[in-house]
Order: C-alpha cells, then sequence, then structure tokens
C-alpha cells in the first residue's frame, strides 16, 4: 500500500468524509440563507414602501457569508477530531496523514463555502424574482470576482490555515481559545507597527506626511503601491518585505507543517 | 505478530510500564486482564498508535505503531471501551469505512448485524450502548484484519448479546489473525480466551496458554481448604483450592482463581511460569 | 452450554459429542461440524474443539477426512459404550460403593 499519497485512497476520502459532513454543511449554508430570507422579510415587515437592498451590498453579503462559513468550517466540521475519544476514529482510519490533511482542507477551504456561497446566491436570485422591487437588481451580476475578490480570499484562506491549526490545537473550549490567540497576536502585531512607524521610521513616516499625497491603504500590501515608495529608506523596504514573506509566506507554512505534524504525533 | 520490549510509559508522575516484555502470536485469541487501572488500555492503545512508548520498542506486523502509516492501519481494528458512533447510518458508516481496509466484506458485515440483530438501516445516535457496541464490533469482524483489539467488549451487552459475542468471535479467529480482549468480566469470556495475560502495576505476571496453566496448576473443588494450597477461595459448598500441579492430572481452569491467586503470590506464580 | 468446574473444557465437549453419537443425533460415517463450526455453536476458543477432536481422535470415534471434514467413525457408538463402561467401573462404581459404605447400606438394599 503506497504510504504516502494513494490518488484513489484519497478520492474515496474526500468522498467518505464529505458524505458524512453533508448535513452539517447544509446547515451551515441555510443559516445563512435564512439570514438573508429574514432580511427580506424583515424590509416587507417594518420597511417603508421605499426600502430596497442593493445588488452590491447583497453580493457582499454573500461573499461574506462564504469567507464567514469558511472559517468556521474547522470547528464545525473537525470538531472531534482531537478529542480524546471521538477521535480515535480519524487517527486509525487506514489513510495517510497527507491525505487527510488534505481532505480536510477540500472540505473546509472549498466544499462548505462553495456550498454557502451557492445556497444564499440562489435563495437572492429567487427573491429577486419574486419581489425585484425590493431586492434591486440580481446579484449575480453583482460580482466583482476580480483581484480584489482573489486577495481577499488569500488572506481568508491563511486565516482559514490559522483556525484549522488551532482546532487541532487545543483540546477545549476551541474556539475561545483560537478568537482569544488571534486577537491577541493581532494587539501584537499591531504595537509593533506603531512602535516602528513613530520610533523607528519617524523620518519615514514625517516624508509620508510632507506629501500631502491622499495615501489609501487598506492593507499593510498597500504600501507598495504608494508612488513615492523608492524613497523610503531601505531598512523600511527591507522590514515591509519581511513582514510581506513573513505573512504570506512563513505563517501559512507554519500553520501547515503544524498542523500535519499535529496529525501526526497527537496522542490519545 | 506483536513484540514489545522494554516497553517503558507514563502518565505525568504515574508509571505505567517500567520494562515491560510481551509476545503475541498469529492464531490465537488473548484474553489481557488486570485490576482497573493498571495499564490494560493503555497497553492496547499503545498497540494501535494511539500513545507513543517512552521508551523500549513496539512492533506490530512488521510495523513500528505510533508511525501511523495507512499500510499498518489497515491491518488493524481498535474497538475502544466506549464507542460512541457518528450520527450516520451504519450500513452507510460500514460501506464508507470498509474501503479504506483491504479485506473488508460487506456481505459478512450484514450476516453479523443480523446475528447480533442490531437494525443496519438507523443511525448510531438511534440505537442503544450495547446495539452501537455490536455493531461496531460487526464492523471491525468484517474488515478481516490481522489484528482486532477489543477493550471491554461484554461491557454493556445484555446476557443473549454476551453469547452472540462469544459465538462471533470464536468464528472471526483464523490461523492468521491474533485477537485481544481486555476485559476484567472473566465469566463473560471464560472458554473464548486462551492464552490468558495478566497485567499488574509491575508489569506482566503472566502470559501463558490454558494448557500450560493446566499443567502447572491445579483447581480443586473440595469441602475444606487444603494445605499445600497457594490460594484458597471459599465458593458455594465448599472451597476451590488452587496448588501446584505435581500429579499432572487434568482439570479446569478457573480463571478468576487464577487471577487472585496470581495477585496474591505474584513472586511464586512468575518462578512457576518462568520459561 | 453449561461447563461445570471440574473438568477441563475439552473432556467436556468430548462428552456431548459423545452422547449425541450414543442417541444417534450424529450418525455413524456422516460428517460433524468443523473445528471453527462447533467453536462458533458453543462459543468456546477453536483450540480447545482442536484438542477435542484430536482427543476422539486418538480414541478412534472420529476421523478426517483430508479436505473434506471430520467424520464419526463407524462402530463408534460401541466404542463409546466400551470406553464409558470402564470409566463407570473404575471412576463411578468406587464412590458409589464409598457411599455405601458410610451410609451403612448394602448394595440389595438398593438395586
Amino acid at each position: 500500500m503506497k504510504e504516502f499519497f494513494d490518488i484513489n485512497r484519497f478520492f474515496k476520502l474526500v468522498q467518505k468524509e464529505s458524505s458524512e459532513r453533508f448535513h452539517m454543511m447544509l446547515k451551515v449554508a441555510a443559516i445563512f440563507a435564512a439570514l438573508l430570507t429574514g432580511y427580506w422579510l424583515s424590509l416587507i415587515v417594518f420597511g417603508s414602501d421605499e426600502s430596497t437592498a442593493a445588488a452590491s451590498s447583497r453580493a457582499s453579503f454573500i461573499f461574506f457569508s462564504a469567507m464567514l462559513s469558511m472559517l468556521i468550517a474547522p470547528f464545525n466540521l473537525y470538531k472531534s477530531y482531537n478529542h480524546r475519544k471521538g477521535g480515535i476514529d480519524y487517527v486509525l482510519l487506514p489513510a495517510s496523514v497527507t491525505e487527510k490533511y488534505l481532505s480536510m482542507l477540500i472540505n473546509c477551504v472549498i466544499l462548505l463555502p462553495l456550498l454557502t456561497f451557492c445556497s444564499v446566491l440562489l435563495v437572492d436570485t429567487a427573491i429577486t424574482t419574486i419581489t425585484p422591487d425590493i431586492f434591486n437588481g440580481f446579484a449575480i451580476s453583482s460580482l466583482n470576482l476580480g483581484e480584489k475578490f482573489a486577495k481577499g480570499y488569500v488572506e481568508a484562506l491563511i486565516m482559514q490555515l490559522g483556525f484549522i491549526y488551532c482546532n487541532l490545537l487545543f483540546r477545549k473550549y476551541k474556539v475561545t481559545k483560537t478568537l482569544l490567540s488571534t486577537i491577541g497576536l493581532y494587539i501584537f502585531f499591531a504595537m509593533i507597527t506603531v512602535f516602528l512607524i513613530t520610533v523607528v521610521f519617524k523620518d519615514d513616516f514625517q516624508m509620508m506626511n510632507d506629501m500631502n499625497v491622499n495615501i489609501r491603504i487598506d492593507k499593510i500590501s498597500d504600501i507598495s503601491n504608494i508612488k513615492e515608495f523608492e524613497n523610503f529608506s531601505s531598512l523600511f523596504k527591507t522590514l515591509y518585505y519581511t513582514s510581506q514573506i513573513f505573512f504570506y509566506g512563513l505563517l501559512p507554512a507554519w500553520f501547515i507543517f503544524g498542523s500535519y505534524h499535529r496529525m501526526k504525533t497527537i496522542q490519545y | 505478530m506483536v513484540t514489545i520490549d522494554n516497553l517503558y510509559f507514563n502518565y505525568s508522575k504515574h508509571v505505567v510500564f517500567n520494562d515491560v516484555s510481551l509476545k503475541l502470536e498469529a492464531g490465537k485469541i488473548y484474553g489481557l486482564l488486570g485490576q482497573n487501572g493498571v495499564g490494560k488500555t493503555t497497553l492496547l492503545k499503545i498497540m494501535c498508535g494511539l500513545l507513543k512508548a517512552k521508551s523500549g520498542k513496539c512492533n506490530v506486523n512488521g510495523y513500528t505503531p505510533y508511525l501511523r502509516e495507512p499500510g499498518f492501519l489497515g491491518e488493524l481494528f481498535y474497538i475502544p471501551e466506549d464507542f460512541i458512533g457518528p450520527d450516520l447510518a451504519v450500513n452507510k458508516f460500514a460501506r464508507l469505512r470498509g474501503e479504506f481496509y483491504p479485506n473488508y466484506d460487506h456481505n459478512k458485515f450484514c450476516r453479523l448485524m443480523t446475528e447480533f440483530e442490531v437494525n443496519g438501516n438507523s443511525k448510531f445516535t438511534k440505537l442503544s450502548f450495547g446495539q452501537q457496541k455490536k455493531a461496531i464490533i460487526a464492523f471491525a469482524i468484517s474488515t478481516n484484519t490481522k489484528l482486532i483489539l477489543m477493550d471491554e467488549p461484554s461491557n454493556g451487552l445484555d446476557i443473549p448479546s454476551k453469547a452472540q459475542l462469544r459465538r462471533v468471535i470464536s468464528q472471526t479467529s483464523t490461523d492468521d489473525s491474533c485477537i485481544v480482549i481486555s476485559t476484567h468480566q472473566v465469566r463473560d469470556l471464560e472458554n473464548l480466551i486462551d492464552p490468558i495475560i495478566i497485567l499488574d502495576k509491575n508489569g506482566v505476571l503472566l502470559n501463558a496458554s490454558i494448557d500450560e496453566i493446566s499443567e502447572k496448576l491445579c483447581f480443586e473443588f473440595s469441602p475444606s481448604i487444603t494445605e499445600k494450597a497457594i490460594y484458597s477461595e471459599q465458593t458455594l459448598g465448599g472451597y476451590i483450592n488452587v496448588c501446584r500441579n505435581e500429579t499432572s492430572r487434568e482439570c479446569k481452569v478457573n480463571i478468576e482463581a487464577l487471577f487472585n491467586s496470581v495477585h496474591q503470590n505474584r513472586e511464586l506464580i512468575k518462578d512457576i511460569f518462568k520459561k | 452450554m453449561e461447563f461445570n468446574e471440574h473438568k477441563p473444557i475439552y473432556l467436556q465437549i468430548s462428552d456431548t459429542i459423545c452422547d449425541s453419537v450414543l442417541t444417534g443425533e450424529w450418525k455413524e460415517e456422516e460428517r460433524i461440524p468443523s473445528v471453527r463450526e462447533y467453536g462458533g455453536i458453543l462459543g468456546v476458543n477453536p483450540n480447545t474443539i482442536m484438542r477435542t477432536y484430536d482427543h476422539l481422535q486418538d480414541a478412534q470415534i472420529i476421523y478426517i477426512k483430508r479436505g473434506v471434514g471430520y467424520f464419526v467413525n463407524s462402530g463408534a457408538k460401541d466404542k463409546i459404550i466400551s470406553i464409558q463402561r470402564e470409566q463407570f467401573i473404575e471412576e463411578e462404581v468406587p464412590k458409589i460403593k464409598r457411599r455405601l459404605e458410610l451410609l451403612g447400606l448394602k448394595a440389595i438394599d438398593i438395586f
């Protein structure tokens, strides 16, 4: 038997896991669809004659639902993986850890968000057909699957890898501990950034201020979009590129290897 | 089939195994006995890779269990003491999971489910504890793996189910499979388990077949306590006396009396059974 | 099947099989269950049944046909009767004699 990766066994595993989890995934998708329906009904019941919901905001909701379902997927679908008693089944299933991890990724990253996305989209389309005056325009046409979406998906994916890692790491109070860790890390990095900007890179920052340019920075990565980027000190640039490598390279790598290692060595 | 050498294992400060060595062979149904907390479940978990030996070697079917290689996992099945099934119909669970075991036989599974009188179309969550156990035992046996580890399989089963269990386990045993049953309900499995392994907090006290035991020890029923008895136990109408078998007479091995005598005379028993 | 405390299991099972032959339930020259089948019926370790069958083969009550199975030997009934007669005379009669003595009875009083 191939020990590391066997494509047939892998397909069987994906089939098994998605089959077992189908009801749970349906429930999550249904909740988001219900939220949209509830919003529509509240507009009917409580809204005035002119209340409408624009297609673009609904499109955002659809993306938001898919992202959120992706993030809660590990805790929802693989809750008992590291449970002392409930996890025995997973660990003793004759498949390699690589296959198990990839199957987990597929279920959490692709299948559940896709199901949620399609369900909410379907409901939206149905509602728009029924009451075109309340839901203006089909959300489908407003879906902007461009670069912005791709970047958003990548960042959600990195967070997802982190959440999968936390799901495997923590045995009790998983969601709470994960959220606290995320907040903690965020605060930590924010403090470092503030420190760097106000102390180390005072000059660069002053220069940015003097430029009198309207800078729109949504993420740290946007800093490189500023026209005068070349004028910044090389130290700043180095640190900037380091942070990019860290957040987009090292951190996800850590999550992936950490998860793999945890699955390989966890004891029951 | 299973070779354990100089095994050391502890939970924080509590040492469970200190330099324990054990060999298990194919074609046998081992009974793993021991008081509560002595490490029966721990030993089974080490054998299937759920726990890692702190030091020493454990070799099962030529594999190191803790590495959890698919080839190893496909030849072994562990039934934990309290098995809680997923929210899935039993037949569906079996079909999906059976794909991963090269020798899985679905027809055998259906036959066993019928023999156990468990409805395969209901979900695990709708079955009673005993029925869930029977279902997973049926599945385990249908995988036809070389090694089956059962942790207290008769716990939670009603009387007719225990008899069904005995018959099914007996039919399952083949010349190249090995079944290890950990239990403290000796009477449930009395005529099934052979050899007998007795564990205590210091390690393996005894690992011998029923034949060997009846060659070396005699279990006699008499109205009073025999002088030469290693151990005596009062029972209905008299006493069971356990003595050395000096006359090479054959008598039935009383496993409960054996268990008690082993615990009360550790060194003596070890001496008698030294190989 | 109830097992008592005294005789080794394999001998008790032998006795049961002999009874089956005597009553005609298992006929001579007919196939009997295999080791695994019989173990499965009783819920007993197959090795024990193996010992039983070996014992019965030694006593020439059953024989094995390679590739087919175990069969009751012809003349098994008579063999069993003679073996059990011997057993009765050597083991049980002395016990009865001792009991009669202890209770101060004579054989004529009973039979």
